[in-house]
């Protein structure tokens, strides 16, 4: 069926503005980063590489590196441990009252991050309060926060990826010999080490960049590197902000795309490129 | 010496008998088949020898031990799936070395069984290929190879040739067999193909509605067939059923037009209802001398079959007799009025069950 | 066959509720449990539980915040910027997506896949500090717009930057689904109501619009509780001046109104809730009259 060429035309350029729009921001800032002026001034006045040793410099950002990665890190650990069986219950056992169980722990996907935020901080507290136990401003209660925002992610994407492994291969593994659990391990889950890596990229750069929640159950001791920016973009506009995003955006490019490429090349492309034709 | 043997096996799913009361017993070394139409309870039978499925009353033993409370993993069974369920991220020498790894066999030992197993069902030079890259015949070999390799007492198949085509089919039924004779091991396979079972079997059990209709030799079970089911199921036959009189060392049956003498001792002794199989190729188009029954008939359908013609006969009162004859003449053309006859002896008494349906 | 032998006949095979438990168990009791003791005390604290007016354990705080007209100013605001940013976010991704999916080289569809989803890995607070640059007095928008003697336009710290940059944030969101169900509409209705003569405006408002509505509507459920929600772009876009709920119940904390701003946490859930219900009683009424 042959569309119009001016319609067909119209499109593309309509395609062709919106790819630039979703670029434009990104690529301002990267510029931006060698920005000789304090200002922001546009056109850039000339080249320089101070913002970058400033951000290296910055004792605020460096410490909020180190927590951003430790706590991305354990979160990503915590939530594929706990995510994986739960995510195998759901693809695999039914059972009455488990539509109620799913309501919960979806819930967090609607719930506003600002208002999760702000009801963990109250718990927080009013567990410190009754119990002594201190997860306000401590990497646990960080982690904890982040947990509850990734945890959903994660059994979705395992659950589907759960439902297309044939569970007559575990039947197959058991009649082999293997024991309930070894057959999980040796059947089950080398099919679904796609979406573990997926879903664990996924769960750390959702922590790595989190803000919103993350705001309001952190201390100064334990900024996380995006509530940093957030903090200092409030107060300054100068390019270090712009060097310090240039680098995140090399990093996390770096985690979500050379990790999968390096281990399985030309599936992702064609993943990326499928159901198209 | 009996590898497996089924004491009053039940299986109840929710409030369905699934299995009511087997018995069962197969010989070591013997090929053995379940065979029924689907849902007659032959695949929960072998998932409970597998440890697929628990029974809910009676005893498994295999090779004298009881195995009702023994996991799969523990016993000395191996399955071949329906689906064969391999591995799909593991190449074919890892899918087959699967069950030996978990035995803890040293590697060069489980490298000498896998490539031995390989030869036995002629996949050699296939170890590191892609089980999804193989063709249908060659991913059942490994199924057969990977459950194999473990030597287990008793092999397990569950309709393992189902999915394949014909032609395929009858290739691998014979390398199956060859496998089975070449090891010795048991085996016992699930299908719903009559002709498979034939083929394959030393004995088979034909099973229906959760039951064992009869057990015994594939000859056996054509020529003197217990019940209308077993009847009916394997290969076709003509159901006569009404009262038995006798009369000077005969017994006769009749129902409607149908009028058939045999030998009394042939018929059962109490004098009710009689239910009699008649095997198409038992009757006579024209026969040249009398025989002890006939009837007149006129052609209504004709089947040519290659070697043999059937057809479909219609006698006084409306009725169809399956006849088979040989294809040795040009086959009788639809409404041609011929004389039917069958002796003494071609008639069988059965036990009157259901009777299977016309599967075509 | 000696591995017959040793076969303990206890503890073999889980009750399938012990079984979903030892699954279950664990992440429930670590992670959604304290949410859902968290959410629950939200509740408690909006009841005034964390008694701070005096007042008791009631709806004090529920009518003091009800009662404030500039609250329900605030509120309105909030839908009115969501639902905005979701309209524009929805205008542009239906087409979008239309023309992905007539994309025939495969290298430009690789670009194109890259660079609208590609923002997803970047922080908001970076992409937001983009948005700054390009829309400040001086920044690259207004230059560009100078050299035709147009402008400047005030786009920062009020709601125009604060919408140009949540469409951006969304964008990727509402493409998703709407690609998706494009490609699963067959293209023979298309070619069937050309073939009855229809003309293509009248095919896409017949055939194509209403066989895609589904994924529209998944799509504005999707960004319209992520719009309304949304706290960093319009704090660092609106700099203070454009105020939403989100920005009111961070402020509160500070303040340390606890109470009201458990309050404001459960409007913006129910907000969000309601347009979510509302949307989705849309999609089964295009549904049901998909099926007749």
């Amino acid at each position: 069926m042959q569309e119009s060429a001016i319609k067909r035309w119209a499109l593309h350029i309509f395609l062709a503005a919106t790819l630039a729009f979703m670029l434009a921001p990104i690529l301002i800032v990267v510029v931006n980063s060698f920005n000789a002026s304090a200002f922001n001034a546009w056109p850039p006045h000339g080249f320089t590489l101070d913002w970058y040793r400033k951000v290296l410099a910055n004792p605020a950002f460096q410490r909020g590196t180190v927590n951003s990665l430790i706590i991305g890190v354990i979160s990503t650990a915590i939530v594929l441990v706990l995510g994986t069986p739960i995510a195998y219950a759901l693809a695999r056992i039914r059972l009455r009252g488990v539509t109620g169980l799913k309501a919960i722990l979806f819930a967090p996907l609607i719930v506003p991050r600002v208002a999760i935020g702000f009801a963990m901080f109250v718990l927080f507290v009013a567990l410190g309060t009754a119990t002594g136990l201190r997860l306000y401003g401590t990497f646990t209660g960080v982690i904890l926060a982040h947990c509850v925002l990734m945890l959903p992610f994660v059994v979705a994407i395992l659950t589907v990826s759960f439902g297309e492994v044939d569970p007559i291969v575990e039947e197959a593994a058991r009649d082999l010999g293997a024991s309930p659990i070894a057959a999980f391990r040796l059947a089950v889950l080398p099919q679904i080490k796609g979406a573990l890596l997926v879903s664990g990229i996924f769960a750390f750069i959702t922590s790595f960049d989190e803000v919103e929640t993350t705001l309001f159950v952190v201390r100064p001791a334990v900024n996380t590197l995006p509530v940093e920016m957030y903090h200092f973009l409030e107060q300054y506009q100068d390019p270090t902000i712009a060097a310090l995003s240039t680098l995140l955006i090399a990093f996390t490019f770096f985690i979500a795309l050379a990790v999968p490429f390096a281990v399985k090349g030309n599936e992702l492309l064609r993943m990326m490129t499928s159901g198209k034709q | 010496m009996a590898d497996v043997v089924l004491k009053a096996v039940e299986k109840v799913f929710g409030s369905e008998r699934v299995v009511k009361s087997i018995d069962l017993s197969v010989n070591q070394g013997e090929f053995f088949s379940l065979l029924g139409p689907s849902g007659c309870g032959k695949t929960t039978t072998l998932r409970m020898i597998a440890g697929l499925e628990t029974p809910t009353s009676g005893d498994l033993l295999i090779r004298g031990e009881r195995m009702n409370d023994v996991p799969i993993n523990r016993r000395p069974t191996n399955l071949v799936f329906q689906k064969l369920a391999l591995f799909p991220h593991l190449d074919v020498f890892d899918n087959i070395a699967f069950g030996l790894k978990l035995k803890g066999l040293p590697r060069p030992e489980i490298a000498r069984r896998v490539d031995d197993m390989l030869d036995v069902v002629s996949l050699a030079g296939f170890e590191r290929r892609r089980v999804t890259e193989l063709s249908g015949g060659q991913q059942q070999r490994v199924a057969i190879a990977r459950a194999l390799v473990n030597a287990p007492a008793v092999l397990l198949l569950d309709e393992p040739l189902g999915a394949l085509d014909l032609k395929l089919q009858l290739r691998l039924q014979r390398e199956l067999k060859r496998i089975q004779r070449s090891t010795g091991t048991t085996f016992i396979y699930v299908t719903h193909n009559q002709a498979e079972a034939l083929t394959l079997s030393d004995r088979l059990a034909v099973m229906n509605e959760g039951r064992v209709e009869q057990i015994g030799s594939p000859a056996d079970m054509y020529l003197h067939s217990a019940t209308s089911f077993v009847a009916s199921f394997i290969g076709r036959t003509n159901l006569i059923a009404g009262e038995a009189t006798f009369a000077g060392g005969e017994a006769r049956v009749t129902d409607g037009a149908l009028s058939v003498v045999l030998d009394d001792a042939d018929a059962p002794a109490d004098n009710g209802r009689t239910v009699l199989s008649l095997r198409p190729e038992r009757i006579v188009i024209a026969p040249k001398t009398p025989m002890a029954n006939g009837i007149d008939a006129t052609v209504a359908e004709v089947e040519f079959l290659g070697a043999t013609v059937l057809y479909r006969m219609r006698i006084a009162d409306g009725r169809i007799l399956f006849v088979q004859a040989l294809a040795d003449t040009p086959p009788l053309a639809e409404g041609t009025a011929v004389r039917l006859g069958w002796g003494k002896d071609a008639a069988v008494s059965i036990r009157s069950t259901t009777v299977a349906e016309d599967v075509e | 066959m000696s591995a017959v032998a040793a076969a303990p006949a206890s503890g073999r095979r889980l009750s399938r509720g012990a079984r979903l438990g030892l699954l279950l168990g664990p992440g429930f009791i670590c992670v959604v449990l304290p949410f859902v003791a968290a959410m629950a005390l939200l509740g408690a604290y909006s009841l005034n539980l964390r008694d701070t007016t005096g007042a008791g354990l009631g709806l004090s705080v529920w009518s003091q915040f009800l009662g404030d007209p500039f609250n329900w100013r605030v509120i309105w605001s909030s839908v009115q910027l969501a639902a905005l940013s979701t309209v524009i976010t929805i205008l542009i991704a239906y087409p979008t997506a239309a023309a992905l999916l007539r994309v025939r080289n495969r290298f430009y569809l690789v670009v194109a896949y890259v660079a609208l989803f590609s923002p997803l890995l970047v922080s908001v607070i970076s992409r937001s500090y983009g948005w700054l640059l390009l829309l400040s007095d001086t920044g690259f928008v207004n230059q560009t717009f100078g050299l035709f003697g147009l402008g400047p336009y005030r786009m920062v710290f009020n709601e125009t930057g604060v919408i140009i940059a949540l469409v951006h944030v969304l964008l990727p969101y509402a493409v998703l689904p709407i690609l998706n169900i494009m490609t699963q509409v067959p293209p023979v209705y298309r070619e069937a109501a050309l073939d009855l003569g229809a003309s293509g405006w009248t095919v896409f408002r017949q055939v194509t619009l209403p066989l895609t509505l589904p994924g529209v509507i998944v799509a504005a459920e999707i960004i319209f509780a992520l719009s309304i929600s949304a706290f960093v772009t319009p704090s660092l876009l609106g700099g203070g001046r454009v105020l939403t709920l989100s920005r009111m119940l961070y402020d509160n904390i500070g303040l340390i109104e606890w109470g009201m701003a458990a309050v404001q946490a459960i409007v913006l859930l129910t907000t969000a809730l309601a347009v979510l219900f509302v949307l989705e009683r849309v999609n089964r009424a295009t549904h049901a009259a998909r099926q007749d």
